[in-house]
């Protein structure tokens, strides 16, 4: 069966007659039907009219609101291969900010010398990554390089570290390492010529942009 | 009513079907106005709000796009419907060599709590925020379990907290005053805060804000 098409033109002329339109009405209804069954309840159903889902198609640009009116989309971007290919951005009214809430996609961290991983996101293209660091390092060693991961940080904004135990011991000596080709992904702890002085485990919590 | 695609049929007078393509256009402006700014008006085509019908199943991903949806999920308090995304494939890249699937992620929670001392919110991918301070608390010399902190909604499990003193009465007191925290090993609502001790004679007065993030 070939798709029908919709035309909003019927009937054309206030004397046709049914065996002239009578296709084009068929096609009409069926299409409306078949269009209005993606992403909605079929219109037969008793939820008609509420979505089962929207499929968002990746814009290339951003999306005009006008006053009153907010935008949710899919926005592409092309130029920056460690981005998601389709973020879910928000527009403000008025042709207002733009956000992203989604950069990137979020999976299980397998851990790493005992290193518990976690990431999120918050509007704004903003990543947070927290978890928790087992004593005396991420190596097993008086001091050691703690990577952040996913490796797509381009500015450490905030960085927090707690001691974690039953018994305080001293805050961690945390240094944020010089970015590598662009992406801040290590962070030192404790203090190599102090090897006496091993961090105790620690819960972080960081956020970069991304 | 019911919305009759394959009508009018054909070969017959119009008038026959007339009712029932008035009943496929009444149908249609009825439904369409449902979620959307209805036909004749201004704006026609804008979607007013979404409503979601929970889904039974997780819905393919556009080729060139994302897709919103909702789905029944589990959380400690239960199975409530939630709003998922679930992006394109784009892993490994240049700079993330991992290989995964393209996963749902749970952009809701059917709480929040705005007011002390618990306050609550949530994070995509299914976890939940707590954050709040405490205060009056005093330290002395020796180390001491100042307080537990518990968390309502509790979540499935507690995998993150900090704390960190925030008011010090004496600045020479406050030298070497730490903070740790320690998560409950038997139950996931709570954590416990303890202090370093102060290093002085005197008893130093102080408050501390503290943070947690666990799964819903």
């Amino acid at each position: 069966m070939s798709q029908p098409i919709f035309d909003p033109n019927i009937p054309q002329f206030l004397n046709d007659a049914l065996s002239v339109t009578q296709k084009s009405f068929l096609d009409n209804f069926m299409t409306l039907f078949m269009i209005y069954n993606r992403n909605h309840e079929s219109l037969n159903s008793n939820r008609a009219g509420n979505h089962t889902n929207i499929e968002l198609l990746n814009q290339s640009n951003s999306i005009e609101t006008n006053v009153s009116e907010i935008n949710l989309y899919a926005k592409s971007i092309n130029d920056r291969p460690n981005d998601l290919p389709s973020r879910f951005t928000f527009r403000y009214q008025g042709n207002g900010k733009e956000f992203t809430y989604v950069p990137y996609q979020i999976y299980d961290l397998i851990s790493v010398n005992g290193s518990k991983d976690f990431f999120t996101f918050l509007p704004g293209n903003f990543l947070v990554y927290f978890g928790s660091i087992p004593g005396p390092s991420p190596i097993g060693q008086p001091s050691g390089i703690f990577e952040l991961r996913p490796p797509i940080a381009k500015n450490i904004a905030s960085a927090v570290f707690t001691p974690l135990g039953i018994t305080p011991l001293q805050n961690p000596t945390v240094q944020i390492l010089p970015a590598t080709d662009g992406y801040f992904t290590k962070i030192q702890i404790g203090d190599p010529d102090q090897p006496n002085f091993a961090p105790q485990a620690c819960f972080y919590l960081i956020v970069a942009n991304t | 009513m019911t919305y009759i695609p394959n009508k009018p049929d054909t070969g017959k007078s119009p008038k026959l079907d007339a009712s029932k393509i008035k009943n496929n256009f009444s149908i249609f402006q009825t439904v369409f106005g449902k979620d959307h700014v209805p036909l004749n008006t201004a704006n026609q085509g804008d979607h007013s709000t979404i409503i979601f019908t929970a889904r039974a199943n997780i819905p393919v991903t556009p080729e060139n796009g994302s897709v919103l949806y909702s789905r029944q999920a589990p959380s400690k308090a239960g199975i409530q419907p939630q709003l998922f995304l679930r992006p394109p494939d784009f892993l490994p890249t240049n700079q993330d060599s991992t290989t995964i699937d393209s996963t749902p992620m749970q952009l809701t929670y059917n709480t929040v709590n705005l007011t002390a001392p618990i306050f609550q919110s949530f994070l995509i991918g299914g976890y939940f925020i707590y954050f709040g301070s405490v205060s009056g608390m005093t330290a002395g010399i020796d180390i001491k379990t100042v307080d537990v902190v518990i968390l309502v909604p509790a979540p499935t499990k507690l995998i993150f907290a900090q704390a960190a003193p925030n008011t010090v009465t004496s600045s020479s007191a406050a030298q070497n005053f730490t903070i740790a925290v320690q998560l409950n090993t038997t139950t996931n609502d709570r954590f416990t805060v303890t202090t370093s001790g102060n290093n002085r004679s005197a008893i130093i007065a102080y408050s501390f804000t503290w943070m947690a993030i666990g799964t819903v």
